[in-house]
């Protein structure tokens, strides 16, 4: 059947395909050129901005360009576009003496530019980063912002961020960097800990994702896409925030001048003492009885780094671009509480060191037509979890217990894990016709784990610390897919097909009671197909996929301690449809766009953690349906003014119970998981206020998250959108005080100097200091202040 | 055995209840009587349901009883982790709160009927180990690690307020593991019968292993204030296993008082397997001529239920070899449909398997006596059963109280009565 499929992909025919052509105009001086009126082939137009930047939407081959201003002609120039690559062209124009124009070059750079995400016929959004790189915080904060997304976490910064992407979480959702899967980078790129300036822009894929990423995610993904230039640049910056929390970045790119090398640095560097007022039970020391108060958090310092430090060679006969990164990263965070913040701890921590080293090379042959790009990667994590205490903590942070059993959190961890990753990626794309691309994606992944716990899990017979076993766990996914561009290039299509396939060994206890070395392997087929239908002012998306994801190491075995092992574990597995729509209308400096999107899931073997005492274990066991819409509106009415707001709601019930005990809970809304969620947004610019050249801007944006179960309720008990909960008492929802949702804002400043290369801001968080809450009882930080200096070297 | 109240009031209402048994020992009726029939308009039926995750309600119901029950639609109180509690009075108690936090839970019910959250008393501890005895509105007794391993701490079940502590740090050996009480706390005239753990807890393994393989349970005799005696019986290890439903149980007929011993669940060893034990009435010794031995009747396996009246003790026994660590013997996992009730006579020894469904031990509660029947849970997911069964220890007959509809597993049933 498979190769059935892949020929019929090979004889499919195709048409056109069209992709951003971002223009970069400036005088002979290098300042850049606003509101120059551009068109390509009489038919697509734009204005430059005030960075001088306009991008258009362009189809592969040769294009007419024409630069006007004012009605004036002043230069016509002709262009070649790749879609395989980011299209930069920068003109230099002299607007003043005559009407004379230079092309000074076409850079061809090796990253995906947004616009082409957008113009995918996936279920996209691309979050461009390069205008809020002044501003404070990390990634997880913008990418809250998007429709569609929620991203959850147990505190402030360092701490796990879980995210809902339409309708799914957790482990449904992959991470990468640069089309990598993130957990090759370690802790300390994350999207808790990466500040905003280290990025270019991230794209999220929503339930469909595309080939090259090449992995087994079953709800979509999130691709963050480190900072490139084009030319030389470094920039140094400094955070300093509430609760003793400073960031520190410093990127650096030098390009030679004939662009045939090229070097540079990323670093970040976060610490916080996470010291923040929470609202906790304190007990009498002689009743025990119960009082709430506002304490500060004690022990949840974090400090993390990451430097990556890369070297390349491009534009020669046998690469275009071939580049080596080694990145080392440290993580190390203290714990305070469990996840559901009912218990205090006052010692145990964790420590993480990675390294990491990558080798990228991309080159093309046949005129472009055939293009490849591979990847290896070898990764080495030393993980330390330490929980060996004998003291017992009260909310104060004062002992309240000694001489107790070692352990605050379990039965004690004296924990030290190597983790050794392998991957390997490769990307092939071939261009059949001026319309149709096949592409193949290949990605290998191999994971070892071992290491040694003392206090940790002794097998039963052998009495065998089970953590001296390696475990290996590796996985390839497979892609094969077909782009085609039809009527007239209006219309895109892409259909693909997937494989899984995974296998692991390790140790196990199951069974008799004997210590096995165990293994087991499972393999699945997956596909995807979408559409893309697009004029001036409309985009019409439809996809769909047939998604797997499989079980990772730890779902098969466990932690050793307190799950165990599931050597039958299945791939989850999904069908994904997304329809997505857009109207963008623009005139002079005026621009509202319009989107909304519906999606349906329908989820089975869901891997689900079985719950039970000494060891849980998980199962696939759950099957789901996810219907939801979102919605989004922004509108700039001038230059100095832009506002928006979107709106997801997302109804994810539990279906085809099939033991007839549970059914009560057939059609029951999934717990925990946020269904009603919102954001708003205003923006406001000025220019020249203080000196000629300078910039001032103000944010204010707001969050609002209805309230949600943590546990299953019976549908038939389920309370309206905005009833009240009359027919059972509880307080597992969130928030349990009574609120009908969250609602919190943050605004503001920022100030970029005109005569230098400074930028200054200032943020308010959480501005009316609400008590917030992302998972069960545990307290986000009230208000908090922010300052952040972005410094430009060259 | 549920709470020291519920002790105390069925000693005094005795002969009322054999009376009401002698009663029912014309009732022939061996199948689920029909809905409506027969179903007592003065008992609140409290029942606790769980999901698969655990998590469930506690539902109260007085005009809705039934054979057969649907809870979907009935007021609840949701919980975490549903795991059936004790009954005093009005009130209900469990271990942990609503949301899990460690300590013990009181709550009750409203002028409607329905189950409402009360107040909580929370134990200092991080661990699943808050052991609690309810002996009246005011008499009450728990452990809390963080307070000190070798004291029982005392608490008034009213206010739930901690009220003091009893000291067993005399009996120290100085061992890295030591406790009194944590899984054993009974009371019977006026004294204090507490499970005493001097051992060493190997890493990965949750119980305390004891130097010397024998169990021992420390008397305190409340009146006097004081440390009666340690009695120890040699040939098992570690009594008790859960605090949700402890393994000791008074016998209402002859007040002698039985503790069960699960011996260490890990090894299963054959010389030291799991027994039920003795302290007879009157006495503050185990009795040395008498034990109930798993291996007479299944091994490797251990007694994980205890309930006695009248001189039957009434406890599970597993169809097949089973081992709580290894995931099972021959496949068999610990919550397969394998828990036979069986009605034990301290006697003859000899066990007569009761007519229900085999259940699967994820409900841990001890049957307990009322009205002259003794009441027991099970769930058995071959069957798709879960519900409760009334059996009469006079006439033998076997009843279904009720089960279940499309609700989840019995996790814990209790009965009020008005």
């Amino acid at each position: 059947m498979f190769k059935i499929l892949i020929n019929i992909l090979l004889f499919i025919s195709f048409s056109a395909y069209t992709c951003p052509v971002i223009i970069h105009v400036e005088d002979p001086l290098g300042n850049s050129i606003s509101d120059i009126y551009v068109s390509a082939d009489k038919t697509i137009s734009g204005q430059t901005d005030r960075n001088g930047d306009l991008t258009l939407s362009l189809s592969e081959g040769v294009h007419s360009i024409v630069f006007s201003k004012d009605s004036t002609w002043l230069a016509q120039k002709e262009i070649r576009v790749s879609c395989k690559r980011e299209n930069r062209v920068r003109i230099i124009l002299d607007t003043i003496k005559d009407r004379t124009v230079d092309l000074d070059e076409v850079t061809v750079k090796s990253i995906t530019a947004k616009q082409i995400i957008d113009q995918s016929p996936f279920s996209v959004q691309a979050i461009d980063l390069r205008k809020d790189h002044h501003k404070t915080g990390d990634v997880s904060e913008f990418l809250n912002r998007a429709s569609g997304v929620k991203l959850r976490s147990d505190g402030n910064l360092g701490s796990s961020v879980k995210i809902n992407l339409g309708g799914l979480q957790g482990k449904a959702v992959r991470l990468f960097k640069d089309g990598i899967p993130i957990e090759l980078f370690g802790h300390g790129f994350s999207l808790g800990t990466i500040p905003v300036n280290m990025l270019d822009r991230v794209e999220i894929y929503k339930g469909v994702m595309p080939l090259y990423l090449a992995s087994d995610a079953l709800g979509g993904g999130i691709n963050m896409v480190t900072r490139t230039s084009r030319k030389n640049y470094a920039e140094v910056s400094y955070e300093l925030g509430s609760f003793n929390t400073h960031r520190a970045t410093a990127n650096l790119l030098w390009l030679n001048k004939n662009n045939r090398w090229y070097a540079g640095s990323n670093a970040s560097f976060n610490y916080s003492d996470n010291n923040y007022k929470v609202n906790v039970p304190f007990y009498d020391p002689h009743t025990s009885k119960q009082e709430l108060k506002d304490a500060r958090r004690f022990h949840d310092a974090t400090s993390t780094y990451y430097a990556e430090v890369f070297a390349g060679i491009k534009n020669r006969h046998w690469v275009d671009d071939m580049r080596l990164t080694v990145i080392n990263s440290q993580f190390n965070k203290e714990i305070q509480h469990d996840a559901e913040m009912n218990k205090v701890y006052g010692e145990a921590f964790s420590r993480e060191k990675n390294y990491t080293g990558l080798l990228n090379y991309k080159k093309a042959w046949m005129d472009d037509r055939l293009q490849v790009s591979m990847l290896g990667s070898y990764s080495a994590f030393n993980t330390k979890f330490i929980d060996t205490t004998t003291a017992r903590y009260g909310w104060d942070g004062h002992k309240i217990g000694q001489n107790l059993q070692p352990g605050e959190i379990n039965s004690g961890n004296n924990q030290r894990l190597n983790y050794q990753f392998v991957s390997a990626r490769l990307n092939v794309a071939y261009q059949l016709s001026e319309q149709h691309v096949l592409e193949f994606n290949e990605l290998y992944y191999r994971q070892r784990r071992k290491g040694s716990d003392p206090l940790g899990a002794i097998s039963v017979i052998e009495l065998v610390d089970v953590l001296t076993v390696p475990a290996v766990y590796q996985k390839d996914n497979m892609a094969l897919g077909l782009r085609s561009t039809w009527l007239n290039k209006s219309l895109e299509s892409i259909a693909a097909l997937k494989y899984y396939h995974f296998s692991t060994k390790g140790y196990t206890t199951d069974k008799y009671g004997f210590a096995w070395r165990s293994s087991a392997s499972k393999q699945q087929l997956g596909y995807l197909a979408g559409l893309r239908w697009s004029n001036d002012h409309y985009l019409m998306k439809l996809s769909y996929e047939y998604a797997s994801r499989l079980p990772d190491e730890y779902e098969i075995f466990g932690d050793a301690i307190m799950v165990k092992e599931n050597l039958d574990l299945h791939p989850e597995r999904s069908h994904n449809i997304n329809l997505n729509g857009q109207y963008t209308v623009q005139k002079d400096n005026r621009n509202l766009t319009l989107s909304a999107g519906l999606f349906y899931r329908k989820v089975k073997d869901i891997i689900f953690l079985q719950l039970d005492i000494p060891f849980s274990r998980y199962i696939n066991y759950e099957r789901a349906n996810v219907k939801g819409f979102e919605a989004e509106a922004s509108y700039t009415p001038g230059k100095r003014f832009d506002f928006g707001a979107n709106l997801t709601y997302q109804d994810i019930r539990r279906v085809d119970i099939k033991e007839s005990i549970y059914k009560s809970l057939e059609g029951s809304r999934v717990p925990n998981v946020p269904y009603l969620f919102g954001n708003f947004w205003l923006n406001t610019h000025f220019s020249n206020v203080f000196s000629a050249g300078d910039n001032l801007s103000f944010n204010w944006s707001a969050n609002y998250t209805h309230r949600f179960f943590l546990k299953a309720i019976p549908k038939n008990q389920e309370p309206s959108l905005f009833g009240k909960v009359k027919d059972f008492q509880t307080s597992l929802i969130i928030p349990r005080d009574g609120r009908l949702g969250q609602f919190s804002n943050n605004a503001g400043i920022y100030y970029h100097f005109s005569e230098s290369r400074l930028t200054l801001s200032a943020e308010c968080r959480n501005i009316t200091n609400v008590r917030l809450y992302d998972n069960f009882n545990v307290q986000k930080p009230g208000r908090s202040f922010h300052v952040k200096l972005v410094y430009q070297i060259f | 055995m549920k709470s020291g109240i519920r002790i105390r009031s069925l000693l005094l209402g005795i002969s009322a209840m054999m009376l009401v048994a002698a009663c029912n020992k014309d009732d022939d009726k061996v199948t689920p009587d029909p809905v409506g029939d027969n179903l007592p308009e003065n008992e609140t039926w409290v029942i606790y349901n769980g999901n698969a995750d655990w998590s469930g309600g506690v539902y109260a119901l007085k005009d809705k009883k039934s054979r057969e029950i649907n809870l979907s639609g009935i007021p609840f109180f949701q919980l975490s982790s549903s795991l059936g509690g004790r009954v005093s009075g009005r009130q209900l108690y469990k271990v942990n709160s609503a949301s899990n936090a460690q300590g013990i839970l009181k709550m009750g019910l409203d002028a409607e009927g329905k189950v409402i959250e009360d107040k909580f008393l929370a134990s200092l501890s991080n661990a699943y180990i808050t052991n609690y005895l309810v002996v009246s509105e005011t008499e009450g007794y728990y452990w809390d690690d963080v307070r000190g391993g070798l004291k029982v701490q005392k608490f008034n079940p009213t206010s739930m307020e901690r009220t003091g502590e009893i000291d067993f740090s005399s009996l120290s050996e100085g061992l890295p593991n030591e406790s009194a009480g944590q899984l054993i706390i009974a009371k019977r005239d006026d004294k204090l019968y507490v499970d005493l753990l001097l051992g060493t807890k190997a890493p990965g393994n949750w119980q305390v292993t004891p130097p010397t393989r024998e169990v021992a349970i420390a008397v305190y005799d409340l009146k006097a204030d004081k440390i009666e005696k340690v009695t120890k019986f040699a040939g098992t290890t570690n009594l008790g296993v859960f605090i949700d439903h402890v393994l000791w149980g008074i016998d209402e007929v002859t007040n002698d008082l039985y503790i069960a011993s699960v011996s260490d669940m890990k090894e299963q060893p054959f010389e030291y397997s799991s027994k039920i034990l003795r302290i007879k009435s009157g006495e503050t010794e185990f009795d040395q001529t008498f034990s109930i031995d798993i291996k007479d009747y299944q091994f490797p396996a251990e007694f994980n239920r205890l309930f006695v009246h009248n001189n039957k003790i009434y406890t599970t026994i597993p169809s097949r070899a089973v081992s709580y660590y290894g995931g099972g013997q021959h496949g068999v996992r610990y919550r397969n449909d394998i828990w036979y009730w069986n009605e034990i006579d301290v006697t003859t020894k000899k066990a007569k398997r009761l007519n229900m469904h085999a259940d699967n031990f994820y409900c841990t509660q001890n049957p307990f006596f009322h009205n002259g029947e003794i009441y027991f849970v099970s769930n058995n997911a071959t069957e798709e059963f879960s519900g409760v069964y009334q059996y009469n220890p006079e006439t033998g007959e076997t009843k279904e109280t009720f089960r279940l509809k499309e609700s989840g597993r019995v996790q814990g049933f209790d009965i009020i009565v008005d």
